[in-house]
């Protein structure tokens, strides 16, 4: 194999085998074996049935947000709003749930539907502000994510609060329960797993087909490589970032009324940290290639699940698999091959 | 001169308030304003605030000293600070990607950390910790030094060899490079004073008032000093300014509240307002362009 065959590979390898020295060297100082913790982290994936089931729980919301991660950065604009696209989502999914009585068949999709209309919604504003007058996406999306938290939340409070049955407002800030008609069915009783999972994956093998395969697609990376190119090709690559960017705050507001209508059941103020910024993470990993940020959710879903059970077995904190994983990111992102290569390269010419 | 005095309370209030929650967003404002001067982006204020809290309660922890707790705290910064000038000038990493990077990594460190020295799952309060002690109302010494680098970072920006140096780095680093000027060695300078600010203003938080450190607990104030850096451009009198009125509307939300009304109106604020400067200023320099009879801008827009 030639070195530039081999340097993605030790890239990954590198960034992992730092990720997990500095884990390693806390366990060990906490008094806990190494080969412990993996088998707890392995276990809470693959273990048994009910395991694998958790893993597809997490991945699935994960695998969602990478993919809304990388549609627009696969078109050259960054969207670092889904946290909050995921948040208007469950707002959408949770209020429209136990507002409306329907049949089941009429009300969850139409929960879906509106948590999706409320993802792009709040993706709108950052998306035409880019469009309209070229206003640095970054900044907007990231002030957004409070806007909407903040915005949704007051709502909440405001008009939809749930109430104890002594009539007080609840302590925390969330939406009454909804109805069980909106609700995705669990395979079973004993685990957060649900039918959701599969539309999930679904969308997510969907997305892959849409950006590997399809004119769309075509047109996103057209205008991610080289804008103006794209530009003299007769595309307009304003339209095609405002639609990615719409896209992706629509894919957003999805995996808010998934996890409204698959887990909690309805909007609970602070229930969904992190799955839009662990998305970015994910889309990283898998080089914002859509086959391989599925493969890298699958992975991450089993770190957030085996993370959970390493608290309940251990005196680690939860903490430990973000750890590695951000490390991983940080060395990824920093990529030492790239100057060693560099200045081989250099050396070998010059 | 019930309701008079209910009013006078009420702003006295927001003052004393403001001033405890604005110090610690003037201080890492003023940080992200020097890496906004050498034009880095820098989102990781978040962490390197959280990185200086936790190091800043710990060794208080340790010694029993508030200034040796502030000491660990503008250290823990710097160092961050330092990891992201490697990653950023040195190997040329993407500012966005490494500064969420350096976010995770401190909030879940701080977490881990937590957890092995004071096996504690969610937050610990201290028993013998230093803590920052008021000399009045709310004011500390804390307070008088982010006074005191408001001016600081104003002279050595707008007064001195290094800070124009920072200046025309930020406007023409092939320039100043071509100058024979060492641009990389400035911008580790400008990152790593704003990374040690940083850790002061997280420092701050648990050695002022409860001796308290909480999984995450800046809770997005690295966020809002992001905000405040946009809102005044880097400048630091203007973000300083900003970051303070920032602060003020914390404690305006919690009067808000008091009388039923949404706090969140408020706490928007800082969030919106970015926003808004952001985009008048975006639109001042197309009309700008556009004024002096040039082709009109075709190139993809965004850039700004």
């Amino acid at each position: 194999m030639t070195m530039r065959a081999i340097a993605p590979t030790l890239r990954y390898v590198i960034s992992g085998a730092v990720g997990l020295a500095v884990a390693g060297l806390i366990v060990t100082l906490q008094g806990d074996s190494f080969t412990n913790f993996f088998s707890i982290v392995y276990n809470a994936s693959f273990g048994s049935g009910d395991a694998l089931l958790t893993w597809l729980r997490w991945s699935s919301p994960l695998i969602l947000s990478a993919l809304a991660f990388a549609i627009p950065f696969r078109a050259g604009v960054f969207n670092i709003g889904v946290e909050g696209q995921i948040i208007a989502g469950a707002f959408g999914a949770g209020v429209v749930g136990y507002q409306v009585s329907l049949p089941g068949w009429a009300l969850l999709p139409l929960c879906v539907g509106a948590g999706i209309l409320c993802g792009a919604l709040s993706a709108w504003p950052a998306a035409w502000l880019y469009r309209r007058f070229g206003v640095n996406e970054i900044v907007t999306t990231l002030m957004l994510n409070y806007i909407i938290l903040l915005f949704c939340n007051m709502l909440v409070r405001e008009f939809f609060m749930a109430t104890l049955p002594n009539g007080q407002p609840t302590q925390t800030i969330a939406t009454p329960q909804v109805y069980s008609g909106a609700m995705f069915s669990r395979f079973i009783p004993t685990s957060d797993a649900n039918t959701s999972i599969l539309l999930s994956l679904a969308i997510a093998v969907i997305g892959a087909a849409v950006l590997l395969r399809s004119h769309f697609g075509y047109t996103l990376s057209a205008v991610g490589d080289s804008p103006r190119f794209a530009e003299f090709a007769g595309i307009s690559v304003n339209r095609v970032r405002y639609w990615a960017l719409i896209a992706s705050g629509a894919l957003g507001g999805l995996i808010g009324a998934l996890e409204v209508q698959g887990v909690l059941g309805k909007y609970v103020d602070g229930a969904f940290t992190n799955f839009g910024f662990n998305g970015i993470l994910v889309s990283l990993i898998g080089l914002n290639n859509p086959v391989g940020l599925i493969a890298a959710g699958l992975f991450m879903g089993s770190l957030e699940a085996g993370g959970l059970a390493i608290s309940q077995y251990t005196d680690i904190s939860s903490y430990l698999v973000t750890l590695i994983t951000s490390l991983f990111i940080l060395i990824f992102a920093v990529n030492p091959l790239r100057s060693v290569l560099a200045r081989i390269r250099v050396r070998r010419h010059g | 001169m019930d309701s008079l005095l209910a009013i006078g309370s009420s702003l006295l209030f927001v003052l004393t308030v403001g001033i405890h929650s604005g110090t610690p967003l003037v201080l890492a404002a003023l940080g992200g304003a020097f890496s906004a001067q050498v034009n880095v982006f820098n989102i990781a204020l978040e962490g390197m605030m959280l990185t200086g809290a936790f190091f800043g309660f710990f060794v208080s922890d340790l010694t029993h000293s508030a200034w040796m707790g502030l000491g660990a705290g503008v250290l823990a910064g710097v160092v961050m600070g330092a990891i992201f000038a490697v990653a950023c000038i040195t190997f040329h990493s993407d500012e966005i990607i490494v500064g969420f990077a350096v976010n995770l990594v401190a909030l879940s460190l701080t977490a881990v950390l937590l957890k092995a020295v004071f096996g504690s799952q969610g937050s610990y309060l201290s028993i013998g910790a230093g803590l920052v002690e008021p000399f009045f109302s709310t004011i500390d010494i804390v307070v008088v030094i982010a006074v005191l680098c408001i001016g600081g970072s104003h002279w050595l920006i707008y007064r001195t060899k290094t800070g124009l140096r920072f200046r025309a780095i930020g406007s023409f680093p092939d320039a100043v490079s071509a100058a024979g000027i060492n641009v990389a060695a400035y911008r580790y300078l400008a990152l790593i004073i704003g990374g040690g600010l940083c850790g002061l203003a997280g420092a701050y938080l648990p050695l002022s008032g409860l001796s308290l450190f909480s999984v995450g607990m800046t809770a997005g104030a690295g966020f809002i000093a992001v905000a405040a850096v946009i809102f005044g451009d880097g400048k630091p009198l203007v973000v300083a300014g900003a970051a303070f009125l920032f602060g003020v509307m914390t404690a305006v939300g919690i009067e808000l509240q008091r009388f039923g009304w949404p706090n969140e109106i408020v706490l928007m604020v800082p969030y919106v307002a970015t926003v808004v400067v952001l985009t008048l200023k975006v639109v001042r320099r197309r009309s700008a362009k556009a004024g002096k009879g040039n082709a009109v801008d075709k190139s993809p827009a965004g850039t700004a």
